[in-house]
């Protein structure tokens, strides 16, 4: 949505004031989200702050309207109906629906300096570059309206109509509760001079604030002929015994008066929480059904698009039918093969030709039925970003440090098993970039660096792959530190160490056990090595490597595939057997002349366009028997995960068909290089290269060359 | 009329630049005086000492919030019948019909434009008896 910036008649100068005010408003804002924060940490959340925090969004909300800021109003709107539901007690406040809340500050920063009028250049098309609608939906599907509804019932207070009658209803909301917990209703009655009214009201709610909630002031009439004080009836609801509150004013001339209350149960002891014909006293009234699934949300962090969407399906049914898609595809492909019997036929050439164009159809319909269940899968990565920055505030306040957490590509879409399965992984590296990478921030200042850490996360598609950096601005990896701990568990030697590359030796993190951790003076046990997190990362077919720079950061870069569920595999032959290579990993196919192949330092490889490609003969990794004899040309098909590249070298390329991996016996299980296997046509079981472990093995060779 | 008194407006609203915004639209009229409250206290202090023709009040304000500003206003026999109209959200409707059932005369429904403003004040400050002598 673009913003009409229609002042309304409003110059520049009213929509400047405005912006400084939005401003405020906004830090403000954040302040009380901030506070909000930790008070839910502490148990104990103050109604009023809340409050705040919704008034905030409602000022800006109304005069952000006036502007003609309509992504402004939207937020802000979408947000005031959210923070409306929490003060009403009709939501939960959980750390999902927070993390919602800190987003909403930072594009509401965004927003107000996209509408400044003089940070353009002259003619430059102003760029509209923040979109609210994403996040306006996301607030939406945790703020659905919940029926919080109140009985009208006073707990038998005997509450004057005129009283109620100016109350708001976030106000009558706070004597609800006030009551439910069950708290005495006071009527305080003060009289100030109109000049100090401000100040006199500020020390009167210090003083009675450690015993309870000031839920509203109501000014009274002056008596006639006095026009310079005011009288304001305060009503409070109280934790202790009224007797505790005349003590707390005495001596600011304010009246205490207990509000009669008239069927009280009758066992309840007086000044205790007695039960109330108010429905449970505990608990704020709150829809079950919403609560439960943002609780729900909160321990998952799954999506929040099954909140509000119709239809929650567990994902294996989706496995089913993707399986059944994969049958499908082979039948198809015995279909096929009838077909080219029928061609061979002059006799049936009519008939080939009317299957031929039903299968066409059928391919089409096919293919269109597996890109939806494809889809219906995908998920946006964003879900597990938000669990993230929520851990990254805990975190970096339990470990005293500042940390900025930038976010990049959050609606990058993966295969949603695959999301679940990322959530642990990426959490452990950014628990590790904020326990080792960043600096504290005395050492940070002292290096010339802002107090404040960075992490930037970033996402983003590339071909049938989805690579997501996580960099810091920390102290980077001690190298050293790294070769001396991996000596020490004796996974190599001084000698092998000095001739370790230096990706070589950042790789090394991932070894069990390895760190660079002073074992001396760091809290022991606290969260899993790296070494699991590259497991998790290589369960899912992905890769995870690592580059650092001391004194200036490290980046981790995590190349995952887009599903899991079903791939197009090229189907190949090599010393006499058929396996397939997933497509999604395969850049192209050469044709190698033997004279072609150049072996340096023991490694085979050819030149391709300049650059020189690492070759791998399947038939010696497998170490399957080959027929003895000199073959006129290879078949190579070069594969690549991010940045590497890898020429497979095979005898026969047999075609493209999708697959459905299936998980292979316990035989084959563990032999590097196969991640599993899967049928084709004429029920043949051929085995699915495992792309990511075999470049990862031609990698390990050439640091070891 | 002989003496062209000007209309007087007391606005009150906690927010800058909703009190630009209305006093500069209704400013842009001949013969019209806003004079701003930015709080319910504000609003209580000017109150015994002037008159207004017409009152323009926010809801949602700190401490004393506008409906009790309004019951306030009604309770006091010397702007008992002072028109009054609330500025309003489109989420805030239990808050607005209890400001018009404790005596507000109309309300208007963030954002609005300057014309309905104009079109509202005009139409109900000129419903006001000329002030007696006081």
């Amino acid at each position: 949505m673009s913003d009409s910036r229609n002042s309304g008649g409003m110059g520049d100068k009213a929509l400047q004031e405005f912006l400084s005010e939005a401003q405020e408003i906004v830090e403000a804002f954040n302040r009380s989200l901030l506070r909000l924060d930790e008070q839910r940490a502490a148990g104990r959340v103050e109604p009023e702050v809340i409050n705040d925090a919704f008034r905030a969004v409602h000022s800006l909300k109304g005069v952000s309207g006036l502007f003609g800021l309509n992504r402004m109003t939207q937020l802000a709107h979408t947000l005031e109906t959210l923070l409306d539901g929490l003060r009403l007690g009709k939501l939960p406040l959980t750390p999902a629906l927070l993390d919602l809340l800190f987003e909403s500050v930072e594009v509401f920063h965004r927003l107000v300096a996209d509408a400044r009028p003089q940070e353009t250049p002259e003619g430059a098309p102003r760029t509209d570059s923040v979109s609210v609608d994403d996040l306006c939906e996301r607030i939406e599907r945790v703020a659905a309206p919940g029926d919080g509804k109140e009985v009208d019932n006073w707990g038998g207070f005997a509450l004057d109509p005129a009283l109620l009658s100016g109350l708001t209803e976030y106000e009558e909301h706070r004597l609800h509760e006030n009551i439910s917990q069950g708290r005495d209703i006071l009527r305080l009655l003060a009289v100030f001079p109109l000049l100090t009214i401000d100040t006199g009201l500020d020390n009167l709610k210090t003083r009675l604030k450690p015993f309870g909630e000031v839920i509203t002031l109501l000014p009274l009439p002056s008596p006639a002929g006095d026009d310079q004080s005011i009288a304001l009836h305060v009503l409070f609801g109280s934790s202790v015994p009224s007797s505790q509150i005349v003590e707390a004013v005495k001596g600011t001339g304010v009246e205490v008066a207990q509000i009669p209350r008239s069927n009280r149960p009758l066992q309840a002891p007086a000044p205790a929480p007695a039960p109330t014909p108010v429905a449970s006293p505990a608990e704020p009234p709150r829809t079950e059904g919403l609560a439960a699934e943002l609780d729900d949300l909160d321990e998952r962090a799954t999506t929040l698009r099954s909140v509000s969407q119709t239809v929650r399906v567990d994902i294996r049914k989706l496995d089913h039918l993707m399986n059944v898609v994969g049958e499908l595809a082979l039948a198809r492909a015995g279909i096929r093969s009838v077909l080219e019997t029928l061609k061979q036929d002059r006799a049936l050439t009519e008939l080939a030709r009317s299957l031929h164009r039903e299968m066409r159809n059928l391919d089409r319909k096919l293919d269109e039925l597996q890109a939806g269940i494809l889809e219906v899968r995908m998920v946006p990565l964003g879900q597990i970003f938000d669990k993230l920055s929520r851990v990254v505030r805990k975190i970096s306040r339990e470990a005293g440090k500042e940390i900025h957490l930038t976010i990049a590509g959050a609606d990058t879409e993966i295969d949603k098993l695959i999301v679940e399965e990322l959530s642990d992984p990426l959490m452990h590296v950014i628990r590790n970039c904020i326990d080792h990478g960043i600096e504290r921030p005395e050492a940070r200042r002292a290096a010339g660096k802002p107090e404040a850490g960075t992490i930037s996360i970033h996402a983003e598609q590339r071909g049938n792959h989805v690579v997501i950096e996580v960099e810091d601005d920390g102290a980077g990896i001690a190298a050293d530190r790294l070769i001396q701990s991996a000596i020490a568990r004796g996974f190599l030697d001084e000698n092998a160490a000095r001739a370790m590359s230096r990706r070589e030796i950042f790789n090394l993190i991932f070894l069990p056990g390895v760190s660079t951790k002073v074992v001396a003076d760091e809290i022991s046990g606290r969260g899993v090595g790296m070494d699991v997190v590259k497991t998790n990362i290589a369960r899912l077919s992905g890769i995870i490597d690592v580059e650092s720079e001391t004194g200036a950061g490290t980046r981790l870069t995590i190349t995952l595939p887009i599903t899991l569920a079903i791939i197009q595999a090229l189907v190949v032959r090599v010393a006499g057997r058929t396996f397939a290579i997933p497509l999604n990993s395969v850049l192209e196919a050469l044709i190698v002349q033997p004279q072609d192949v150049r072996t340096i330092e023991r490694r085979e490889i050819v030149t391709l366009r300049g650059a020189t490609l690492p070759l791998l003969r399947l038939d010696r990794l497998f170490r399957m028997d080959r027929a003895p004899g000199v073959r006129d040309k290879h078949f190579v098909v070069v594969v690549g995960m991010a940045q590497h590249r890898l020429g497979l070298m095979v005898d026969e390329l047999l075609g493209q068909q999708d697959i459905v991996i299936k998980p292979i016996g316990r035989v084959l299980e563990g032999i590097p290089g196969i991640a599993g296997a899967t049928e084709l046509g004429g029920q043949q079981t051929v085995l699915v290269l495992d792309v990511a472990a075999l470049v990862e093995e031609a990698l390990a060779e050439r640091d070891a060359a | 009329m002989a003496t062209r008194s000007p209309v007087r407006v007391l606005l009150v609203d906690d927010s800058s630049a909703m009190r630009s915004f209305v006093s500069a639209t209704l400013e842009s009229m001949d013969d019209w005086a806003v004079t701003v409250a930015t709080s319910g206290f504000d609003a209580l202090r000017m109150l015994p000492r002037e008159r207004f023709d017409l009152i323009i009040t926010d809801i949602n304000m700190p401490d004393i919030n506008g409906l009790e500003l309004i019951r306030f206003i009604r309770e006091s026999p010397a702007h008992a019948r002072t028109p009054l109209v609330i500025i309003s959200t489109d989420s805030g409707e239990r808050d607005r019909e209890r400001g018009i059932s404790l005596g507000a005369d109309a309300y208007l429904v963030k954002p609005f434009a300057p014309d309905a403003l104009v079109d509202l004040a005009t139409r109900l400050a000129h419903r006001t008896v000329p002030p007696s002598t006081p």
